[in-house]
């Protein structure tokens, strides 16, 4: 057992124990506020000076500790990053969208047609030789067969066929295709039909006469309502005139405004304008050739500047 | 005698107490940090006996509650510290020590100290007594001192038996 004198240490020490742990429940300040300053600078130099010694191996631990927080670090950064990535790709797209959303509104408000925009969902197979796409309205839009399609650059087709949710779309570079169409700044009309080639389609003029030249613009006639093909829209420019003034007939090489190939915002004319809106629709000429001007014919510069106030006499 | 006896602990403890703040708490272990003071006053009773194994206990205890870093009550751990060194001196008879032994008696003595802790603590109304994780803590402190317990209570032994071969059991 142990020594007497022990147990008396023992004993007193139990005792001092008590005390402090009695003096220090009493809260406040307490009596050891000084006492424990004093141990606390003590105790806290030698650490500080054990954290200097131990610090390289901590640091080493903390390496291996931090190993896999760095790993999940990047596959949070890496996350991060597909997200914001995928956020830039779309918001680009967004963007194109809205462009040719606003020029579509831009061309439905210079014709004054009242268009229902969609998009195309849906490409026919060339091996067909049917030039059609599908959009994405139908007749719970309102959309009837035979309705222009349009896009902010031109005439796209009409209107073949129409499901409840979808439409088919035949281009007019289809070769079964026909449109009247007029030759900007004149009366004279013809008709065009597509060849089956995107970026050419054949203009016939009625009048073996008519004074045509390249680079004049290409406008819709206009058919009884509007159906199929509402008038005034731009189709495209002339490339090429074969056959001298007089032949039988004359044809000439269109080249259509829109890009067929590649048709993504296509607005549907559901309600054509009350009057011909005539060449108002076309798109400004480039400056240099509007400043290159002494060439072209005296009509067609003529018309192309006084284009706007055509329908207004009649209207009043 | 008494002056080698003394500067042995003195510096067992500094040690120990440098140790266990400096480093053990900072290796960010999972569960309760590694004791080593506790494992220090288990190796100093083990080789001095229970009573001066119970005087470095309050020695350690008083110091460790007034350190930097423990925010308990003042002499709660010098109470435990004397607890587990009297508990250690006298439970195994030093002719049957084996290190097997040491390992389970230095475990059990600290999952008894961690759960009288907390009991002490909660009864002297501190509220940072955390029950739903104590079975963790018990498991991982006593875990952590068996794993310390070689390294602490045979260099010590040896130590002693060195420097103070008249009072080493």
């Amino acid at each position: 057992m142990l020594q007497r004198r022990a147990r008396v240490v023992i004993a007193l020490l139990v005792v001092i124990t008590l005390t402090f742990a009695i003096l220090d429940l009493r809260g406040g300040k307490g009596p050891f506020a000084t006492f424990r300053s004093v141990v606390g600078t003590a105790v806290g130099s030698l650490e500080s000076v054990g954290a200097a010694i131990f610090s390289p191996v901590l640091a080493v631990g903390g390496w291996w500790g931090t190993w896999g927080d760095q790993r999940d670090q990047i596959a949070a950064l890496e996350a991060q990053n597909k997200a914001l990535s995928d956020l830039v790709r779309r918001s680009a797209e967004d963007r194109a969208r809205a462009d040719a959303l606003d020029g579509l509104l831009k061309v439905a408000g210079a014709g004054r047609y009242r268009i229902t925009p969609a998009e195309v969902i849906a490409v026919g197979p060339q091996q067909e030789f049917s030039w059609t796409v599908t959009i994405d309205i139908g007749t719970q839009d309102g959309i009837e067969r035979d309705m222009s399609v349009i896009n902010a650059d031109g005439l796209v087709g009409r209107v073949s066929a129409v499901h409840r949710t979808t439409s088919t779309v035949v281009l007019i570079v289809d070769p079964s295709v026909s449109v009247g169409a007029r030759i900007a700044g004149s009366e004279e009309v013809g008709i065009l039909s597509g060849t089956g080639d995107q970026n050419s389609l054949e203009f016939q003029m009625l009048n073996p006469l008519a004074k045509v030249d390249v680079g004049q613009a290409i406008v819709t006639f206009g058919s009884k309502n509007g159906k199929p093909y509402a008038p005034g829209i731009p189709i495209g420019e002339v490339t090429e005139v074969r056959g001298t003034a007089g032949q039988l007939t004359r044809v000439a090489a269109i080249r259509p405004y829109a890009q067929l190939s590649a048709l993504s915002i296509v607005g549907v004319v559901v309600r054509p304008p009350r009057t011909d809106p005539r060449d108002s629709v076309l798109p400004a000429r480039p400056a240099a050739e509007a400043t290159a001007a002494p060439t072209p014919t005296p009509t067609s510069s003529s018309d192309v500047l006084s284009a706007t106030p055509q329908p207004s006499p009649k209207a009043s | 005698m008494w002056l080698r006896q003394v500067l042995i602990l003195s510096i067992t403890l500094l040690i120990a107490i440098t140790t266990q703040n400096s480093f053990l708490g900072r290796l960010g272990l999972p569960g309760a940090t590694p004791d080593l003071v506790l494992v220090s006053v288990i190796a100093v009773a083990l080789a001095y006996g229970s009573a001066m194994g119970m005087i470095y206990g309050f020695a350690a205890g008083i110091l460790l509650d007034f350190a930097p870093s423990t925010e308990g009550v003042v002499g709660v751990n010098a109470l435990l510290f004397m607890a587990a060194a009297f508990v250690a001196g006298r439970a195994i008879d030093p002719r049957d020590r084996t290190v097997p032994l040491i390992i389970a008696l230095v475990a059990g003595i600290t999952a008894g100290v961690i759960l009288a802790r907390g009991l002490v603590d909660s009864l002297l109304g501190q509220p940072t007594v955390v029950w739903g994780n104590m079975a963790g803590l018990i498991l991982s402190g006593a875990l952590y001192s068996a794993f310390l317990a070689p390294f602490v209570v045979m260099p010590l032994r040896w130590v002693v038996k060195k420097f103070t071969p008249e009072v080493a059991i």
